[in-house]
């Protein structure tokens, strides 16, 4: 069998005395788009950083493409493309010069380099811009030719840190086009947008340097230990205070005028526990349970185990 | 405008720098710095300084004449040669700053009550220094030809005037111009602040930018990433020397009596340990003003006490030390060698081993800090 694409077997990673990455595990057998999720300061953009090669760290295994991130960085850098959180390429040189100079330090022939820009151009619909100035295109262009420029050497793995913060959403729609047209790569990205989340192959929550669950958004979803109802009719601020305090509702969301339950009751008898706190006019409706409901769950469940 | 306004952004300005520990530091150093090179490195008094003697006549006369010049502050005790081309080689090879032949018949004549001739070889490389040394000389002589007449004529008082000849001869720039001395080794101070400067900014400044990361996730490694760095500012580097030799040979006259290509591959060197240097100080510094600051600390005695405006062996211990960890002195010296005195290859070996050693070891160390701050 050949080696799996991403290999992390216990890794950690300290910054001083702080830990990040508290004993991380994270195979990626086949290609596909793999989504890490997490709060702030979960240790995203540091696994992502060692994945490229960037920080050392301990760990019992870590590969990328079967080399090993500590003695053969060089192996993976040539095959790895990368585009990080903040904005990476020389803003004083023209678009056309910033894709040479990525195209020269992967020692592309001058023939690859000029079929290969000319395609990914247009996918970024770029094309029209190679004689602009790197510094007059706007965020979501900027992140167009950041990606463009990573993918020019045909990476087998690509790194994107969340490649979508303060992008407009037109200009994600086209990311995601893009992303979706690269066939055969394994694309690693972090992102704080759970609906970004949703799109992935495969997802990771990351929550204080550890993965707390690894899957296809439906079975990380399927995993949720709740069902959820959405509740409709004539919702007050009383009832809504009371559903609060109801010891049944594990969890009550209320986003605008939509409100959410997430209980151990099946439907009957949510609904008779409903007709207790309001006899008329609600109704309830099942809904599946989304990321964010499960990752708030296991965020919760992190914290419990801290503290016991 | 208003006092408020003007406050919170002095206050906000006093924390930042509070917090840049190596900026103000850097700042802080300056007075120091200041004082010991303007209070002891800058000077033309000639102190205790190394000279040859060519003594022919090998008389008691002449041994009295010696050792009342080694009484001079100036001088130390003296190199002895034994042949004219011992003491030119002494000035050209040794960058010496003086050289005394006393002639054969120097006794015999001073005897016979005739002018007795001595000759006096100056480095005229070193302007100011060598004619205050010429001067001291000539007092000294003089102050020795008046004790050592004949005394019949001492008590007769019939002869006045000294009876010594001096002949001085100012080799390398006969016509002790001093912009021969300084213009010919400007060139180490120019590139200094031109590679300094560019290199110490360098790594920093994409640092700051947030294009380092980027680059690192490259296949290139750091020393290629510094040196592709280098090399353009090398080039330009060379445009300014050109500008700068051509502009001496047609405005003042000046050629390079040695080899150009020499010269060049000097330069060429010296460029590469300078912007290692520099490169060195951008991979330590927190940030650009603080590597700026680095920089000047550099710099500065470069341009002062590297030999160019002072000849080095004007300079306490604890300078010359100091001044021979800068790239610039050695520098300074082949310029020197080469444009004055037509030095050849032999003669400014030392200066070309030395600035390949700080190129390599300036790299690596600069390879050596970036490394851990990845992480």
């Amino acid at each position: 069998m050949a080696a799996p694409i991403i290999a992390l077997v216990n890794l950690r990673k300290y910054f001083g005395s702080v830990l990040a990455l508290d004993g991380l595990d994270l195979i990626i057998d086949q290609p596909c788009i793999f989504g890490i999720v997490g709060p702030d300061g979960a240790g995203k953009t540091t696994l992502l950083r060692i994945l490229v090669g960037l920080l050392d760290f301990t760990a019992t295994t870590a590969t990328v493409l079967g080399y090993d991130i500590a003695a053969q960085p060089q192996a993976i850098k040539e095959r790895l493309g990368y585009v990080p959180q903040t904005f990476g390429l020389y803003p004083d040189l023209s678009v056309q010069h910033n894709l040479e100079f990525f195209a020269d330090v992967h020692g592309l022939p001058r023939a690859v380099f000029r079929q290969r820009s000319a395609e990914l151009l247009a996918i970024a619909q770029l094309e029209k811009f190679t004689t602009f100035l790197t510094s007059s295109l706007s965020g979501g262009m900027k992140q167009k030719l950041a990606l463009t420029c990573a993918l020019l050497h045909q990476p087998q793995v690509l790194i994107l840190d969340e490649p979508n913060n303060g992008v407009d959403v037109i200009a994600r729609g086209e990311m995601w086009t893009i992303l979706r047209q690269l066939r055969g790569v394994t694309i690693v990205m972090s992102t704080g947008y759970l609906d970004e989340a949703e799109r992935c192959d495969a997802v990771a929550y990351l929550y204080r340097g550890r993965i707390r669950v690894q899957g296809t958004p439906p079975q990380v979803k399927a995993g949720f230990p709740w069902k959820a109802y959405r509740v409709l009719g004539d919702l007050s601020p009383a009832l809504i205070t009371s559903l609060h305090r109801a010891s049944w509702a594990h969890r009550v969301r209320v986003v605008g005028e939509t409100v959410t339950v997430e209980t151990p009751l099946s439907r009957p008898a949510l609904q008779a526990a409903f007709h207790d706190l309001h006899p008329d006019g609600l109704s309830l409706e099942p809904v599946m349970p989304t990321l964010e409901m499960v990752f708030t769950e296991l965020t919760e469940q992190a914290e419990r185990e801290l503290r016991g | 405008m208003r006092l408020r306004n003007v406050l919170a952004m002095t206050r906000k300005e006093t924390r930042l720098m509070r917090h840049d520990r190596g900026l103000l530091s850097a700042i802080l150093v300056q007075p120091v710095v200041y004082l010991i090179l303007f209070g002891l490195a800058i000077t033309n008094e000639v102190n205790h300084a190394a000279w040859v003697v060519y003594d022919q006549s090998q008389t008691a006369l002449s041994r009295q004449l010696i050792t009342d010049l080694t009484s001079l502050t100036a001088l130390r005790e003296p190199q002895l040669a034994f042949s004219e081309e011992a003491v030119v080689d002494f000035l050209r090879r040794q960058d010496g700053l003086a050289g005394v032949v006393i002639p054969w018949d120097f006794d015999d004549k001073l005897q016979r009550g005739q002018e007795a001739p001595m000759q006096i070889l100056l480095n005229g490389a070193k302007t100011a220094s060598a004619m205050r040394l010429a001067n001291y000389i000539n007092q000294a002589a003089t102050a020795f030809s008046l004790t050592q007449l004949p005394t019949r004529d001492r008590s007769e008082q019939r002869i006045t005037a000294p009876r010594m000849s001096i002949e001085k001869r100012y080799w390398y720039n006969p016509g002790l111009q001093d912009r021969l001395g300084l213009l010919s080794a400007m060139p180490a101070n120019m590139l200094t602040q031109i590679c300094l400067m560019i290199a110490a900014i360098s790594l920093v400044g994409e640092r700051e930018r947030g294009t380092f990361e980027q680059l690192l996730s490259t296949p290139l490694s750091l020393a290629e990433i510094m040196l592709g760095k280098m090399i353009p500012y090398v080039g330009v580097g060379f445009v300014a020397l050109g500008m700068m030799l051509t502009g001496s040979y047609l405005f003042y006259g000046i050629t390079i009596t040695g080899s150009l290509v020499l010269l060049l591959l000097i330069a060429l060197l010296f460029m590469f340990a300078t912007m290692a240097f520099g490169i060195f100080f951008s991979a330590w510094a927190q940030g650009v003003q603080q590597a700026i600051f680095l920089g000047f600390f550099v710099m500065f005695p470069s341009v002062l006490i590297t030999g160019i405006l002072v000849p080095t062996d004007n300079y306490p211990f604890v300078i010359s030390a100091f001044s021979h960890c800068l790239p610039a002195r050695y520098f300074a010296h082949a310029l020197h060698a080469i444009i004055l005195k037509g030095a050849g290859l032999s003669e400014v070996r030392g200066d070309i081993f030395f600035l390949a050693g700080f190129f390599f070891s300036f790299l690596f160390a600069a390879v050596q800090v970036t490394k851990p701050k990845l992480g």
